[in-house]
């Protein structure tokens, strides 16, 4: 199979549980460490070997058992499975690691499908795998998400941390060193579908096709589809101001996602509903004042509105093609407004208000003064 | 109604503002009201007023505690409906022109509001990139023209899509696997086919199979070739016979034989004898042989040029019975260079034997050809030399050639075929070119409705009646072998260099790859 096939053979093997959220649903993957690496021995103990899709470069989606909880249907996904690519170079990481790496043992040639390595990656990853302190900050802000209190904005919950085991890192490196252990984060997401990139099947790239995958195929579904697409993406653009607390240092913090962005660290799920993936780039950031809030606010809003309203146009385009009457731009616009509005109801933390020239969101933070940021013009 | 009196007349109330009718308009506007690409502006003033009554509904509802029963979600939905189909209507009335007819005896005092349709701004976008080409044709036989093109476009796109289908299926289960694109690639060129879906996916595999097999590649046992290569020659092996019923049998051995010899050779790399050998297969024996011995001597006369000329384009140039014009390639060759095109010599070689074909002036195509690599390496980080200059045969100008890609790749998109991005952009161009190519055909093929997309500057002088005869398989199979290399380039930048690229990822974004 080709290295870079969007299917993937995942393999199981017993692993150290390094963390695991309270109330998280057990599943028959839990205690296991999955790899691409095949088993080192055919018999192996306590191996077990699944179907998975692509993730990203160092993911990987379970194919099943699907996980029930809290009225929604989970897929695992594990994060840090071994990279894909390169990190340098332009060859295939075969031939990458292989020849520059001088990998040579049966052990690292095995390894080369999904390459964990001790290079040191952002500062704060080994290449291939996940460090500690990402997993342990995801895993911090998945009580939350698995209680859905930042409601409508979703998170996937990292559910655990589970140890990688040595002899199935490659021990090298290119430049710079990982120091500390290498893990993999599991963690529930809901389809195998992201916004745009990382994932073979993407809402903006193939929107029909995503749609299909997802089940959804009327006009009334897509209808019910927008709503919570909408719904939940307007809920995570506002995610600061729905997390504003007071620290142990009597400063204001916030949730942001600065290391983040929707189209390729979120997932659509199969009602419509958005839910960010990548909880280690979610952190509390300080925010001195009012003031700073309102800035932070506007800039989430901002920096993350061309994500949420890519996938939307696309859904409009589709919706437009299935009742054969096509729109146009200002047409498209004024109905995404309104469908903005219908879609928020009654939501104590946002509002919609149509004003001459647009739509101004009224954002209530849960502590501070209401923040107006414009949403759409009109003009 | 001719197609440019309605283009001026719909650009200008597509601007909306005052618009005074001019002699004759009226009429024109009576033709394009009843046409629908003109609309009246309905009465807003009670649809917003009825929209506001709707919201306010709704918002009272869903500030009600009330626990929510069948019939009140019902009604909500109802009402949810309603505001949507209200603003739509709403919308449609804004930037509405201002009408005044001063053209007819009677004048007009007060002006009229109208609004241009959907389908009005669809047939400017179509009109804009033809307008010089078609101004003076019937507004109706224009919008026939384009209604026809639509079709063609849609019709093989659903037969690729149809084919696809066949080979996915044929490769679940054959212990054959090769990644989706390259499945997508071979059936975009089949559907220039007229034989059944199942048959050409079952052909297909099986060469492709067999080529794996026969390992062409080097002869030494190493798996230098992938199977999306086999493939790929599979497909173009189909494209240059009369009849697929011929290949099955011993078809890779006698492609194994006939490379063996020229192995020995190391002026023909191993793909490159492979894609010769693939170009002659629909040919008698003899005419094969005789074929190849022309591309021998243009290999060995390009050299006394200074030029090395791949064996597989010098079949192209043998086939179209030009081997005289070695020559002006070697011209166009060195202009390429000159003007900096093209990253290396066997793609400046490949766009020239695409460009000599063409008894146009030479610098004229040239100067197409970059107009229209400019445009497509904004979907690539290269290697659309070829592409450009197999979009520049087309006899059309380059506004009009890039509109068509876009209708082609509307066209595949529609039918979700691709993945998106440089794929669609590099299947569309081939899907445009083999219509293009079985439009000049006689045989009661669909697309001969298209039958001006002809490539009328090829069929009219070098080629000559053999060469047309000859043209089609030809030129089939020679796209397949020139556009694979493009292909291959845009898998390498996804696959291996996507942590770099700014077209996926912006360098900006600190986690690019996850």
């Amino acid at each position: 199979m080709s290295e870079l096939e969007e299917r993937l053979t995942l393999h199981g093997r017993p692993a150290r549980t390094l963390a695991r959220l309270v109330d998280a649903p057990r599943t028959s993957l839990d205690e296991r460490a999955w790899l691409r690496t095949p088993p080192r021995s055919s018999g192996e103990a306590g191996s077990v070997t699944l179907l998975g899709w692509a993730d990203g470069n160092r993911g990987a989606i379970v194919d099943a058992p699907r996980v029930e909880h809290a009225r929604r249907s989970w897929l695992l996904s594990v994060k840090g499975i071994g990279a894909r690519a390169p990190l340098y170079g332009d060859s295939p990481i075969g031939f990458s690691h292989a020849r520059e790496l001088d990998v040579t043992s049966p052990r690292g040639e095995r390894s080369l499908l999904g390459a964990i390595t001790r290079e040191s990656w952002m500062g704060e990853a080994p290449y291939g795998g996940q460090g500690l302190a990402n997993a342990e900050n995801a895993l911090g802000l998945s009580i939350p998400a698995l209680r859905e209190a930042l409601a409508p904005a979703m998170l996937c919950p990292v559910i655990a941390i589970v140890e990688i085991p040595p002899e199935d890192v490659l021990d090298v490196f290119y430049y710079r060193r990982h120091e500390g252990a290498i893990v993999q984060e599991h963690r529930l997401v809901p389809s195998t579908v992201r916004l745009f990139h990382q994932s073979s099947q993407a809402l903006g790239r193939d929107v029909e096709g995503a749609l299909a995958a997802l089940g959804v195929r009327t006009l009334d579904a897509l209808d019910g589809f927008l709503d919570a697409y909408l719904r939940s993406a307007m809920g995570l653009l506002t995610v600061a101001a729905r997390s504003v607390r007071i620290s142990e240092g009597g400063l204001l913090e916030a949730l942001d996602y600065d290391d983040a962005w929707l189209d390729k660290d979120a997932f659509v799920a199969s009602d419509g509903t958005l839910f960010f993936a990548d909880l280690e780039a979610l952190a509390y950031v300080v925010v001195p004042d009012q003031r700073a809030l309102a800035e932070r606010v506007k800039r989430q809003v901002e920096r993350n509105a061309y994500e949420v309203l890519y996938a939307a146009d696309a859904l409009l385009r589709v919706e437009e093609r299935w009742r054969a009457r096509a729109r146009d731009q200002v047409t498209r616009r004024k109905v995404l407004a309104e469908r903005c509005a219908l879609a928020l109801g009654v939501d104590p933390r946002l509002r919609v208000e149509r004003v001459s020239g647009g739509l101004d969101l009224h954002v209530q933070p849960r502590i501070g003064d209401r923040i107006v940021v414009r949403w759409l013009d009109d003009r | 109604m001719r197609a440019y009196e309605a283009g001026d007349l719909l650009t200008r109330l597509a601007r909306g503002g005052e618009v005074e009718l001019g002699p004759s308009e009226g009429a024109t506007l009576a033709e394009l009201l009843q046409a629908g690409l003109v609309a009246r502006v309905p009465d807003v003033e009670r649809d917003a007023r009825e929209l506001e009554a709707v919201r306010a509904e709704l918002a009272a509802r869903s500030a009600s505690a009330a626990a929510r029963t069948p019939e009140m979600i019902a009604r909500e939905r109802e009402l949810r409906a309603r505001a949507l189909e209200l603003v739509e209507r709403v919308s449609r009335a804004d930037g509405a022109a201002l009408v005044r007819d001063t053209s007819s005896y009677r004048g007009s005092s007060t002006a009229e509001a109208y609004v241009v349709t959907f389908a009005a701004r669809s047939l400017l976008s179509d009109l804009g990139a033809r307008l010089v080409r078609v101004g003076s044709m019937s507004l109706d036989d224009f919008r026939r023209h384009m209604d026809v093109l639509r079709e063609v476009f849609t019709v093989r796109a659903r037969r690729a899509q149809g084919i696809a289908a066949q080979m996915f299926l044929g490769l679940s289960g054959s212990g054959i696997s090769m990644v989706d694109r390259a499945v997508r690639a071979s059936a975009i060129g089949l559907a220039a086919r007229n034989e059944q879906e199942a048959e050409l996916a079952s052909t297909w595999l099986y060469l492709t199979r067999e080529f794996a097999r026969a390992d062409l590649a080097d002869g030494t046992g190493a798996n230098e070739w992938t199977m999306e290569q086999h493939a790929s020659y599979a497909e173009a092996m189909m494209l240059a016979v009369p009849t697929i019923g011929a290949l099955r049998g011993g078809v890779a051995t006698l492609h194994q034989q006939r490379l063996a010899g020229w192995r020995a050779d190391p002026s023909h790399s191993a793909r490159d004898a492979l894609a010769a050998s693939v170009l002659v297969a629909g040919m008698t024996p003899t005419d094969a042989d005789r074929v190849l011995q022309e591309a021998f001597g243009a290999v060995r006369a390009a050299e006394g040029w200074g030029a090395r000329l791949p064996l597989s384009a010098a079949v192209v140039l043998s086939r179209a019975g030009i081997p005289s014009r070695l020559d002006a390639l070697v011209q166009i060759v060195r202009r390429l260079q000159e003007l900096g095109e093209g990253s290396e010599d066997r793609e400046r070689m490949d766009a020239a034997t695409v460009l000599v074909l063409d008894p146009r002036n030479a610098e004229l195509l040239i100067a197409r050809v970059r107009e229209l690599r400019a445009y497509l390496e904004r979907f690539a980080t290269g290697g659309m030399l070829v592409p450009a200059a197999l979009l520049a045969l087309l006899p059309c100008e380059v506004p009009e050639s890039l509109d068509l890609l876009r209708m082609m790749s509307t066209a595949l998109q529609q039918e979700r075929f691709m993945a998106g991005g440089a794929e669609t952009l590099v299947l569309s161009i081939k899907m445009l070119l083999t219509t293009a190519l079985l439009a000049m055909g006689s045989e009661g093929d669909f697309e001969e409705r298209a039958g001006w997309l002809r490539f009328d500057a090829l069929a009219s002088s070098q080629l000559g009646a053999a060469g047309i005869a000859l043209a089609t398989p030809l030129s089939l199979a020679g796209l397949t072998v020139f556009q694979n290399p493009v292909l291959d380039q845009v898998e390498f930048d996804r696959a291996y260099q996507a942590t770099h690229s700014p077209y996926v990822f912006h360098p900006s974004r600190g986690y690019g790859w996850g």
